[in-house]
Parts: C-alpha cells; structure tokens; sequence
C-alpha cells in the first residue's frame, strides 16, 4: 500500500517537475504561423518583384524605342535591358533561398513532428508497461499517454528553441540579404539617390515632358486639353509606379525588422504585411495594363 | 577606395543630377524647337540613366548571391534540426520494437 502511495507521488513529482520546465521553456521562440507568415510574404515579395521588373523593363524599351527615332545607327546598347536576365534570377534566387529557410522552420515548428515524437513516446511507455508488467502502468492506464503528451511538449519546445537560436544566428545575414535588396529598389545613402526607382521615376518623368513638348506645338485648345488630359495621366501613373516601388522597398525592409524581431523572441507578425503586398501587387498589375494605351 | 558599385552610384547620381536640371529648364521654355532640343537631351540622359541602373543593378545582384549562401547555411541547419526530432522517434520506436521482441522472447522461454 505504501509502496503504492510512494510510486503515485514519484509519479506526481515527476510530472509536476517536467510541466514546470515546459512552463518556464516553453514561452520563447517563434510560432510556426507566425514562420509560416514570414514565408508567404517572402513569396508574395517574390511575385511583387516579378511583376514590378516586369514593368520596368517595358518601360525602358519604351523610351528606348522613342529614343531610336534619332538614331543615326543601332547598336546592342541602345537596347539594353532595364534589368538583365541574370541579376533578376539572382534577385529571385535570394528569395527562393529565404523561402526554403522559412519552409523549413515552419516544418521544425510543425506540431505533426512533435506530435510524432509524442506518439512514439506513448508507444514505448505501452511497450515498458507490457515488458515490465508494472503495477503502476496497470493501475494508472493514462500514463503512458500522459508521458506521450509530455514528449511531444518537450519536442515542440525544443523545436522553438532550436529554431530561435538559428534563427538568431542567421538574422545578421539575412537583414544583410534584405538591406542589400531594399538599396537596388532606392539607396539614398552618401547623398547619393540610386537605384531601381530612379530609373523608373526618370522614364516616366521624360514621358511626361514629352507631353510637354506636344502641347507647345499643339494648334487648338482642343488640342491642348487632350494633351494635357494625357499629361495629368502620366503624372498619376508616375506618382503610382513611385509608390509601388518604395511599397516593395518598406516590404523587404519590413521582412527583415519581422525576422530580427522573431530572433529576439519577440513576435513576428506578418499577415498585415502580405495583406499590403497582396494589394500593391494587383495595383502595379493593372498599372502594367495601363501603361501601354497610355504611350500608343 | 571607392567601391566599383560606388563609382556607378556616383555616376547615376550625377546623370539624374542633370536629367533634373533639364527637366526644370522646360519649365520656362515655350519655344518647341527649344523645347524639342532639350526633350532630346533628356531621352540620352534618361538611356545612359538606365543603362548605368542596369549595370549597378547587375554588381549588386552579384554581391547578394555571396550573402545568401549564409542562408543556404542556415537552411542545412534548420534541416539538422528536423533531423534530429526524426531520429529520436526512430530511436523510441526501435526501443518499442525491441521491447516488444524481449516480449516474445519471454514468452518463448516460458514454453520451453
């Protein structure tokens, strides 16, 4: 009897303690939503960007067309891409690797692998039941999936810290990844403005002065009300095409502040992030849309 | 010393500088041929601001495949991690299944 007594308290003892440490443990660490998070808004960057470049080289060749008209020869520099093959694969190959680094924090947070070192847990404490014949596993028939939970909660706790700590560790190279991206979109550093957005913001401001030139020549006030109809749409397109990159830039940067927040233990709230992406992504669509009646 | 990326930063810099100056000198212009000279002037400052875009483009992507191989690193350790979860419930199931053997085993000496 009291031996009995005495295995129930150890029992009790040891559960109590090892809940405890899963108390104390078990807060810190990101959420696999939240990584899951994370990824989309990576992959939704991937898809901003694709369609932002997209309609950055269509407006380069645009102007280079334009352009042409006071040629006296052709060479391959005059047609030039705005944004070559090459560092576009290598801008999505930086994604795709952030990408498959977030898809395989979200599978180490995965409740399903700690659920099946629970599982197998529970399996060995049936099998030490049967072998051992002992009396408290035949009394206490939940113990076995007692200790199952309990495994799959020292699993899944482990599994955040893991990732914490990688992720601590990485967060320098990822922020510098993200920074480098973020200063091809637009880099004001040195006073100095270059990047992606300059260039886009400069065709679009040449297509607007063409206008310009257009309405000066223009004969009637017809004539120039449609120029200048023409003109103020332009502007608008340009104030949109500005927005949409510096939109793109506030997402790589936001990515990188969400990643260095989640290091730290702290949240990793993303899904206002995708929200906007999402939206700015089918706004720079129908902008790529527009962009062609507007020059014909 | 200036960074070859830092030279072509400078230079898309100064380039857009000019395209800027242009673009306001129409502001009091109101001849067309004048203003015909000086659009001309802004589509070759607007083709050499893309093409030095591009190649500052081209010198960074290059930079960015050099820092995301410290991702791809994290990556492998990430994946290690998984793996290890992985093996401890191989191991609790191989002690399942061996448990289980003993079982038999037992049960075998029993009829002997």
């Amino acid at each position: 009897m009291l031996s009995t007594l005495r295995e129930r308290l150890a029992v009790l003892k040891a559960t109590v303690l090892l809940a405890l440490a899963v108390g104390l443990c078990g807060c810190a660490g990101p959420t696999q939503k939240s990584v899951a998070d994370w990824h989309d808004a990576v992959v939704a960057v991937r898809e901003q960007s694709a369609t932002t470049f997209r309609g950055v080289n269509d407006l380069v060749r645009e102007a280079q067309l334009k352009r042409a008209g006071s040629l006296s020869s052709l060479k391959e520099s005059d047609f030039h891409p705005g944004l070559d093959a090459e560092s576009v694969a290598a801008w999505n190959r930086a994604l795709d690797s952030l990408a498959g680094y977030s898809a395989a924090l979200s599978t180490l947070l995965s409740p399903e692998l700690a659920a099946g070192v629970g599982d197998s847990t529970k399996r060995l404490g049936d099998s030490i039941a049967t072998t051992s014949k002992s009396e408290l596993f035949q009394k206490q028939p939940g113990l076995a999936s007692a200790l199952g939970k309990l495994g799959a909660k020292l699993a899944s706790v482990a599994a955040a810290k893991n990732a914490q700590s990688i992720m601590a560790q990485t967060d320098t190279a990822v922020s510098e990844v993200l920074d480098q991206m973020a200063r091809m979109i637009n880099d004001d550093s040195g006073g100095m403005e270059t990047g992606v957005y300059q260039t886009v913001h400069a065709n679009w401001t040449l297509q607007a002065d063409e206008l310009r030139l257009e309405f000066l020549k223009a004969q009637s006030p017809d004539a120039k009300r449609n120029v200048a109809a023409r003109y103020a749409a332009v502007l608008e397109q340009r104030d949109a095409a500005d927005s949409a990159l510096l939109g793109l830039r506030r997402s790589i940067l936001e990515l990188a502040a969400s990643h260095t927040r989640a290091a730290a233990g702290g949240p990793m709230d993303t899904s206002a992030l995708i929200a906007s992406m999402r939206e700015q992504t089918a706004f720079v669509k129908g902008l790529l849309t527009d962009l062609k009646p507007a020059n014909n | 010393m200036p960074t070859q990326n830092d030279s072509m930063r400078e230079l898309q810099s100064t380039l857009l500088r000019q395209f800027k100056k242009l673009h306001d000198s129409l502001d009091d212009v109101t001849d067309a041929d004048r203003a015909q000279a000086i659009v001309r002037e802004m589509q070759e400052v607007n083709h050499r601001i893309a093409l030095t875009g591009s190649l500052l483009f081209a010198a960074q992507a290059k930079e960015l495949d050099g820092k995301v191989a410290a991702v791809g690193k994290a990556t492998r350790k990430v994946n290690a991690a998984i793996a290890d979860l992985k093996n401890l419930q191989a191991f609790l199931d191989a002690m399942s299944e061996f448990l289980g053997l003993v079982d038999v085993a037992i049960d075998l000496a029993k009829t002997l």
